[in-house]
């Protein structure tokens, strides 16, 4: 049972925990998908305001007087205090940012201005070949931004920097007149990329619009042919998460495309790493399901012991009745069907142990009586009486009445013998009282007269044997032979309502209520043996047939007494 | 029979315990994290304002944080401090890391160190310069003959026909000399238009380098191009010629630093061929992790080298390796 348990929640727990650890891990990692998309956007905001900057200081250089006073001076001009002025206003723009590492702005004659007069120009650096240069004048008017790239139009300072170029338009004119150039380190964008942490090997790169590498952590070995990125795909995406699978892992791309420079900034996540807590995780969800199953069998052994245990105390039991001893009471406490069983259990013995004593003791009470009735049958007296009677009418040489009286007794120890059963017919009981009586009236002649009227309907049912011969025993020595003038006593027997009824009358001195009620109350020891027999009588048919079986009385004085036999009707005895 | 039932029963309830942990385990792929491998490196210096290795460093630390390896960098102030960077290594190895990134100060004395390592088990890469043994697992470095290859056929290219070629080398003897000048040699001989002159060698001294030069202008009228092997050569070459206003004497370098980067741009030096020390670091890191699986690794893993000249110094590609960092002032 415990078994069958365990497996079971086995089953549902493993279920259960790898159920709830995938969905932990898919929540985790939609979650850090999200979180990388918020890092890259952030990203995105962040150079991007730079850009906003540089764009909006380059239209609010355009408008400026100063500059377009320089712009337009021509010759000496060029050199005295209109340069000052415009060197002083560039000086406000890179000194607002710290970021801004150059302002300046190059005629087309070949004249400049910077933010900090000790710059000097780099004497082997053309303008016409800058890159930034010619962009802005192709650009007429609009602001142009570069990728990153060294900065080498300053004699000795060799810079990272992404340029914003744009031409400067004469207003007296309409014509273009020169560049404006604004640079920024380009460590900026290395300090908001570089610091963007996406995992242990996560990292960010910056693509621009014909697919170059802007920033890349690993820019040497992309160009040294040593890794790869699959810049084509970044383009291609229209949607901004894609997932590639490479030689050095799964990685998950997070596109965010940045308006003012057309740049696409890439956040690279390895799939492995996205769970950040992974292992935490497994390990949790292992531990939980570890617990689980400790708790699970402990509960398993813990309830199948709880059922198992008194069901094998109560097999313990019954083996213990199969064995004879009833004396036995199981103990259990629950208030479950096992506690009603054992509660059953406990009734059914206790019970089987009355009906046992009960018994018992009927068994010693037939015995009793059986042995009653032996006594009846050889009743010594009787036997005496009878002997001596025959004795006297052989020497008074009454032949005839001699076999009478020895035949009659023969028969009558014949049948009391019965064969050994306990159970005959109520023919041969009638049969056997009619030799007593055939005896007894020949030992009291006229003094005792008997009828019997049994309708022979009756006679095969059966009856407990020497019932009747007892009755007419107490009523010729209780009855009749107290009495002055002859007695008559009359058998008679039908059927009744609830079987036979047999009844002894005879018409002797009677009882007086309180013998009657002596005779009727069961267990009470007469000291006349008449009682005795009588009672014994009344015993013994209750014993075989039941308590609704027995002897009534009915008597007056100086009327003659009436005992009812009650026997059921009986066609075949089932002899115990 | 009941007494062995009633143990039978717990035996199996264990095992189901047992199994379904292990299952749980196995599906929710109980993998222990794996521990980031331990390396040190042990650099020729680490002194900062040495751009080469600053670089080296750089490229070390993407690959350790790539390949999830705990490296920690080491080495002398000085590149010529070979006793100090001996102690380092002896120090590395008493702390038993699993891979050690040598970079020998000597191609000599560095051995017994690197034999003391393979006796405790630690793997040994080498970078840039090696050592006199077997023992390492490979040699990270730039294909020096293939660079100086390079320089010779751009001198072959710039310089005029029938000139004379000169060789300003730093070390007699040392690997980095000698195979630099087997490549250029093989280089111009190969092209067969130019007579060479002696190797010239400057102990690594930019005034000797300077001084050099002066002579070979006043010795060899029908000298047409210099090949200088190292930065420092190159330097004392490029300002002997400019003092000179030798502009009609070809010059192609070696290494890489800004005031280089200057003079090409004043077009005193032509070209330069610059080694790739990020990828040296990177690729030095990888191999270290490689070889910490145990599988076998090329013997020589070459880092790449490029040529500069004032024509593509600022393409995208060449920028990145030429100007490594941010910022920094060129000297005058």
């Amino acid at each position: 049972m415990a078994f069958a348990f365990s497996l079971l929640s086995v089953l549902m727990i493993v279920s259960t925990v790898l159920l709830s650890y995938s969905l932990t891990e898919d929540v985790a990692r939609i979650g850090s998908r999200r979180y990388t998309k918020q890092l890259v956007d952030q990203v995105t905001a962040n150079i991007e305001s730079y850009i906003d900057y540089m764009e909006s200081v380059s239209s609010f250089a355009l408008a400026n007087q100063d500059i377009q006073d320089y712009i337009r001076a021509e010759g000496e001009r060029k050199q005295g205090q209109l340069k000052r002025r415009a060197a002083d206003f560039l000086d406000t723009i890179v000194q607002s940012r710290r970021d801004i590492s150059l302002a300046a702005v190059f005629d087309y004659k070949g004249n400049f201005v910077t933010h900090a007069p000790e710059l000097k120009r780099n004497p082997f650096a053309e303008t016409d070949t800058m890159p930034w240069f010619s962009a802005a004048r192709e650009a007429e008017g609009e602001p142009t931004i570069s990728t990153p790239h060294v900065q080498n139009i300053i004699k000795d300072r060799y810079r990272w920097v992404i340029s914003l170029s744009r031409e400067i338009t004469d207003r007296t004119t309409g014509k273009g007149a020169g560049i404006l150039l604004v640079d920024l380190n380009f460590n900026v964008i290395n300090t908001i990329c570089g610091s963007v942490a996406l995992g242990k090997r996560g990292y960010l790169f910056i693509v621009d619009r014909d697919g170059s590498i802007v920033y890349h952590p690993q820019q040497q070995l992309i160009y040294g042919g040593l890794k790869s990125e699959d810049v084509q795909r970044v383009l291609a995406v229209s949607g901004d998460y894609f997932a590639s699978s490479e030689d050095d892992g799964d990685k998950l791309y997070s596109v965010s495309n940045m308006r003012a420079t057309g740049w696409k900034i890439v956040g690279v996540n390895f799939r492995s790493e996205l769970v950040e807590n992974r292992e935490a995780i497994r390990l949790t969800f292992s531990a939980w399901g570890v617990g689980f199953f400790a708790l699970t069998i402990v509960l398993s052994i813990f309830l199948s012991l709880r059922i198992s245990r008194p069901i094998k105390r109560l097999r313990k039991s019954m083996q213990a009745v199969e064995m004879g001893d009833f004396d036995i009471r199981v103990d259990i406490q629950s208030t479950d069907e096992i506690g009603e069983l054992g509660k059953d259990f406990n009734i059914m013995i206790s019970e089987i142990r009355t009906l046992i004593k009960q018994n018992n003791v009927q068994q010693e009470l037939k015995r009793k009586s059986e042995l009653k009735a032996l006594q009846m049958q050889i009743n010594p007296h009787f036997l005496y009486n009878t002997l001596d009677s025959i004795i006297w009418m052989a020497e008074g040489r009454k032949e005839q009445e001699v076999i009478t009286m020895v035949s009659s007794l023969a028969r009558l120890f014949r049948l009391s013998l019965g064969k050994g059963k306990e159970i005959i017919d109520i023919g041969s009981e009638v049969e056997h009282v009619g030799h007593y009586l055939t005896i007894q009236k020949i030992r009291y002649k006229d003094k005792l007269d008997y009828e019997i009227k049994v309708d022979p309907d009756i006679l095969n049912f059966k009856t407990v044997k020497i019932i009747l011969q007892p009755l007419v025993e107490n009523a010729i020595y209780h009855g009749i032979k107290h009495k002055a003038s002859p007695g008559k006593i009359t058998i008679t027997g039908k059927r009744s309502a609830h079987g036979v009824e047999l009844a002894v009358h005879d018409d002797g001195i009677g009882m007086s209520r309180e013998t009657l009620s002596k005779l009727s109350a069961p267990g009470e020891t007469n000291s006349s043996g008449g009682g005795l027999g009588v009672r014994n009588v009344d015993e013994r048919i209750k014993l075989y047939f039941g308590k609704e079986y027995g002897l009534d009385f009915e008597s007056a004085e100086d009327k003659g007494t009436t005992v009812y036999v009650r026997l059921p009707a009986l066609e075949e005895a089932e002899e115990q | 029979m009941r007494r062995s039932v009633s143990l039978f029963i717990p035996g199996i309830l264990l095992s189901i315990l047992l199994g379904g942990s292990v299952i749980i385990m196995l599906i929710a792929g109980m993998a222990a994290p794996k521990a980031p491998m331990r390396a040190i490196a042990v650099l020729k210096t680490i002194d900062v304002n040495m751009e080469f290795w600053e670089v080296v460093k750089t490229g070390m630390r993407t690959a350790a944080k790539e390949f999830d390896v705990e490296l920690e960098i080491r080495g002398p102030q000085m590149e010529s401090d070979v006793q100090g960077q001996i102690k380092i290594m002896e120090d590395a190895i008493a702390e038993r890391p699993k891979v050690i990134i040598l970079a020998a100060a000597d191609f000599s004395d560095l051995v017994g160190s690197v034999e003391n390592a393979k006796k405790k088990g630690i793997r040994v890469i080498t970078i840039d310069s090696g050592v006199n043994s077997s023992i390492p697992e490979t040699f990270v470095a730039t294909n020096n003959i293939e660079a100086g290859e390079k320089m010779g056929v751009e001198m072959a290219h710039r310089a005029t026909e029938g000139k004379e070629i000169a060789l300003v080398n730093h070390i007699k003897g040392a690997t980095t000399a000698i195979e630099r000048e087997e490549g250029a040699l093989r280089a111009i001989k190969k092209d067969g238009r130019f007579k060479i002159l002696d190797t010239r060698y400057t102990n690594n001294i930019e005034e000797n380098a300077y001084g050099i030069t002066l002579e070979l202008l006043e010795t060899h009228r029908n000298l047409g191009g210099i090949m200088a092997m190292n930065e420092v050569s190159t330097v004392g070459v490029a300002r002997a010629l400019r003092d000179k206003k030798r502009s009609d004497v070809r010059l192609v370098g070696f290494d890489n630093s800004l005031f280089e980067v200057k003079l090409i741009e004043e077009g005193i030096i032509d070209a330069t061929v610059i080694q790739q020390p990020f990828n040296m670091g990177y690729l030095a890191v990888r191999a270290a992790r490689t070889a910490n699986t145990g599988k076998r690794l090329e013997p020589f893993i070459d880092t790449g080298s490029l040529l500069i000249t004032v024509d593509n110094m600022y393409h995208p590609e060449i920028q990145k390796s030429l100007f490594p960092f941010a910022e920094r002032e060129a000297r005058q």
